[in-house]
């Protein structure tokens, strides 16, 4: 009886929080499917924080944001997958090239996980991989080309082979052409046929789902306009 | 509710069915309450660093939960949880130790500042250094790129002319070879894949420097060592270079490329574990000589050709194969000097100053290796066999140079762990060389079997040992060696450390006592070597000092009656006095200074070498500075690269003071100063599949005449040494296609 008194206290501090609140759903306190409903809102609302982000704070901030979402939360693939995708984003934004390894050893923690929690092999996974290694290759190109650009190349064929369809296949093939001199056969006129095909295929996604990754699309957009304008 | 979600956790079922009857009751109580103020606690502060410099971006979070934020440039930080009671809050930046406060959350507003620590700097794992130079894509060793080799323009793509630009050894010789801190080209061995190359380099003319006879870009790793160089090689007083093949191909490319001085055309095929090379090439240098004015007469110009092969296998990540196998032909023609105008014995037209030397060279040269690893230990294995002929006309003479070598090598490295490492193996050499001249004829053969081991050893991250030892036997001498050997590093800061090196270094007598039958013992050198060197940030520096004392060099004991013959070429009569009397030392100290990151697209780099040394050997008679030394050497090397034009442009400064020459009486003479300017410039297309580079270079851009040195006559009287060519012109081009399929071509 004196457990239940303590329950029933318990109770009373509740009265203290707001019933407006939209965490307060009957729903949410029994069942296991109410706790993976609310990382999934969670998790779409840190991503979609992440991709509406407007200047390097907010970028830095949802950063944060899906890190925490990933420590909390980390037996879910996705949860860590996010986490990874927007410390690899970060450093590319970041100069220093000290904190750029940083940002991606970050990212690498979280996508061993990734790969271990979703135990099969998912074609997003192998992109994140590749999206991964471009960006260490991006921190010393001249140093860092021949390990990670064969790391790169290597995910985004285990991708293909698993998924031809995946748009961001083909916007980040875009990138690492649109990036290598044209002396080396790269430049913006051999990348837009990538980015364009990654564009069909980005028209076709669905991009409700956060368990099913759908970025890249707005900044394959910005590349397409970016080649035009070089061309 | 959260709170009582957490409550609830940890607690059995019976509970939370009571708990559920409370919470229906609460959430009927609580729509009473509607629009209570006091909901959730707003926890604020700044995050700063231990100079008191707050911190932008860092994270600041409620540990377990998603409660949190960023702070903002003022490094403040303000978030809102419904969490309550004893919770740590952390803190973490990039390149920050994160930190972790316990709190108590109670209602109302918070306020909490925190300090957080810049992560330690991590000592950079120290790499045994002192006497090498090292350009690979590792860049914990790397102080030159393979391609540095192939873009310098003091070298025109030679790679023995690329490394007489690195401190230690000598900028310039009308002799072919290299010449390491004051020992001569004989000092030095060229290595492939862990075997020695009898013949790295063109065979010899008389008075013009030959080049290697292989190309930079068969190497995915060149290391120059210059001295206290690794148990793994013995046979070199002075130095070692050590090249090692590429490992799989990238892409299938076909090659084609032209110059003044011949066309070549190559094939890769990449599979996916394995691929294939192959090379030929037709080399005459007609338009190359017409381009400049010869200072000697060809009376048959330079011309050979060859193919080359290479097949590389890795069946899995844990195994490699390599083979590589070259076959080349050349012919040439030239007036030169005559070196046996005091030998009439071997030459009997004495009064022949000039004479025509007239070479046919076929060289075939083949290499395999093999490396398995197993958890802890890797296993290679390396054969290699070479066959070199020279058929030569001394004016009227007819003679000729006959070799061929075996070698095998296997050894095995054990790593215990991450600090300790041993490394063990033998290796067994097998050659002969056979000489004749007019109706002389000699030969010798050699049989020398070697074992050896090396600990490396890093207690502390910036601490290594690396002691060795390497023990030999030589049948044509019948003698043994012990040579021990100790390098040691120590880190000194992130970005420098001081390496020491010494050992004991043997080496065979040279060639020419052995061809007439005399067998004294070993020569060796002891060297001791400390280095300091600091990398960071593209920027290079490196500051050596040196001394080596040698020991039992081969002196022939002529007395002062018989007149002092310079002729490189000469022969050893039998009856002499020969032993291993002959002594030495050479002392020096070494300055280089690279920067890639001052100015974009510009690297350049300073290399400056200084040695005092003398050497009583072969045939001197008091100990003096050798002629193949110069005490100062300085390169000044420049690229840089014009993005929007895509061309590489690069310059080359080479200066070496003059060399000292002995006469007949051995009085020394002294050369004037060597001066040299080069200029190279290539231009980087693609045209759809196809990518191309256009290059050209001047060697001597100012025409200087430079003088090496000088060849004395028996009655004293001397002329000028000077170079084949002084101002010098190649252009040519390379042509790369890749990624194509068979019908396009």
């Amino acid at each position: 009886m004196k457990k239940l008194t303590i329950l029933l206290i318990a109770g009373c501090i509740l009265l203290a929080i707001p019933v407006g609140s939209q965490e307060i759903k009957i729903d949410t306190i029994n069942s296991q499917s109410d706790s993976s409903q609310q990382f999934k809102e969670d998790l779409k609302a840190g991503v979609n924080d992440f991709d509406s982000a407007a200047n390097l704070n907010e970028c830095v901030s949802a950063a944060n944001h899906l890190v925490l979402i990933a420590n909390k939360y980390s037996e879910e693939w996705a949860a860590n997958y996010y986490a990874c995708y927007s410390l690899t984003i970060l450093s590319y934004i970041e100069k220093d090239g000290k904190k750029r390894d940083e940002y991606l050893d970050q990212a690498e923690v979280f996508l061993d996980k990734a790969v271990s929690e979703y135990k099969t092999d998912y074609d997003e996974l192998f992109v994140l991989k590749a999206i991964h290694a471009s960006a260490r290759l991006a921190v010393q190109p001249a140093m860092r080309y021949k390990k990670y650009g064969d790391l790169f190349n290597e995910n985004l064929e285990k991708a293909k082979s698993l998924q031809p369809n995946n748009p961001r296949i083909y916007y980040l093939k875009g990138n690492s052409v649109f990036y290598t001199p044209k002396m080396f056969g790269g430049g913006a006129k051999i990348a837009l046929p990538e980015y364009e095909k990654a564009a069909l295929l980005f028209s076709s996604e669905s991009k409700d789902d956060v368990f099913k990754p759908y970025w890249g699309e707005k900044q394959n957009e910005e590349m397409i306009s970016k080649c035009k304008a070089e061309i | 509710m959260f709170l009582i979600v957490e409550f609830l956790k940890g607690n059995n079922v019976i509970r939370i069915k009571y708990s559920l009857k409370i919470i229906a009751l609460t959430l009927t109580f609580s729509t009473l309450f509607t629009g209570h103020v006091l909901s959730q606690t707003r926890i604020s502060g700044q995050l700063k660093d231990t100079k008191n410099q707050p911190l932008p971006y860092a994270s600041v979070s409620i540990e377990n939960t998603i409660d949190g934020t960023t702070t903002d440039s003022l490094g403040q930080f303000s978030f809102k949880t419904r969490e309550m009671g004893k919770h740590v809050l952390i803190g973490s930046y990039i390149g920050y130790e994160t930190k972790k406060d316990t709190l108590y959350i109670t209602k109302g507003n918070l306020v909490h500042n925190m300090v957080i620590r810049e992560k330690p700097l991590t000592i950079r794992e120290v790499v045994v250094t002192a006497g090498a130079f090292e350009a690979n894509d590792d860049p914990k060793v790397a102080i030159l790129k393979p391609l540095d080799i192939y873009t310098n323009a003091g070298a025109g793509g030679d790679i023995a002319g690329a490394i007489r630009t690195l401190p230690g050894a000598q900028a310039q010789t009308d002799q072919t070879g290299l010449f390491v801190r004051g020992g001569d080209a004989s000092e030095s061995n060229f290595i492939i894949d862990g075997m020695v190359v009898q013949n790295p380099f063109s065979s010899n003319v008389p008075g013009v420097s030959q080049r290697s006879r292989f190309m930079p870009f068969q190497f995915k790793g060149i290391s120059f060592s210059s001295g206290g160089y690794s148990v793994r090689y013995g046979q070199a007083l002075s130095s070692i270079l050590e090249l090692n093949t590429m490992d799989l191909s990238e892409k299938t490319t076909l090659n084609f490329s032209a110059g003044v001085a011949g066309v070549a055309l190559s094939g890769i095929e990449r599979w996916k574990k394995s691929s294939v090379e192959i090379t030929g090439h037709y080399d005459n240098l007609s338009p190359f000589l017409k381009l400049a004015t010869p200072n000697f007469h060809f009376f048959e110009v330079p011309t050979g050709g060859g193919v080359s092969g290479n097949y590389v296998l890795a069946a899995s990540n844990k195994d490699l194969l390599k083979i590589f196998l070259k076959y080349d032909r050349s012919t040439s023609g030239i007036d030169v000097p005559n070196p046996y105008s005091n030998d009439i014995i071997h030459y009997p037209n004495a009064g022949d100053s000039i004479i025509g030397f007239g070479l046919k060279n076929s060289n075939l040269y083949f290499n395999s290796s093999y490396r398995h690893s197993f958890d802890n230990l890797i296993l290679r294995t390396s054969a290699s066999a070479s066959n070199n002929k020279d058929n030569i006309n001394w004016g009227t003479v007819e003679g000729s140079n006959f070799d061929w070598r075996v070698q095998w090598r296997g050894e095995a490295l054990y790593t215990i762990n991450d600090r300790l490492n041993i490394l063990a193996g033998s290796e067994l050499q097998r050659y002969q060389f056979n000489q004749s001249f007019s109706t002389f004829s000699s030969g010798f053969n050699e049989f020398i079997a070697a074992g050896y081991t090396e600990l490396e050893w890093k207690p502390f991250r910036w601490l290594a040992f690396k002691p060795g030892l390497r023990v030999e036997h030589s049948n044509l001498l019948n003698k043994n060696n012990l040579g021990p050997r100790l390098a040691l590093a120590i880190g000194t800061g992130n970005y420098s450390q001081v390496s020491l090196a010494g050992g004991l270094f043997y080496e065979n007598p040279d060639k020419k006592y052995l061809f007439s039958g005399y067998r004294p013992g070993f020569q060796n050198a002891v060297h001791y070597i400390a280095n300091y060197q600091w990398i960071r940030n593209d920027r290079t520096f490196r500051i050596e000092t040196y001394y080596k004392s040698y020991n039992q060099l081969v002196f022939e004991n002529l007395g002062n009656l018989v007149k002092f013959d310079a002729n490189l070429y000469r022969f050893i009569p039998p009856g002499e006095n020969i032993t291993n009397t002959g002594t030495g030392y050479a002392q020096g100290l070494e300055i280089f200074w690279r920067d890639k990151a001052t100015i974009p697209n510009l690297d350049y780099w300073i290399s400056y070498s200084y040695i005092d040394t003398k050497r009583l050997y072969q045939n001197f008679r008091k100990s003096v500075t050798p002629s193949f030394v110069s005490n100062n050497n300085l390169n000044v090397l420049v690229k840089y690269f014009i993005e929007p034009l895509q061309v590489n442009v690069g310059a080359s400064y080479v200066y070496a003071s003059g060399r000292p020459f002995y006469n007949p009486d051995f009085l020394l003479r002294k050369a004037p100063d060597y001066n040299n300017l080069s200029f190279n410039m290539s231009y980087l297309t693609t045209l759809g599949k196809v990518f191309a580079v256009v290059y050209m270079g001047i060697d001597n851009v100012l025409n200087l005449k430079n003088v090496y040195g000088y060849q004395f006559s028996p009655d004293g009287t001397s002329h000028n040494i000077v170079p084949a060519l002084y101002r010098t012109i190649y252009v040519g081009f390379t042509i790369s296609l890749s990624q194509f399929k068979k019908e396009e071509l």
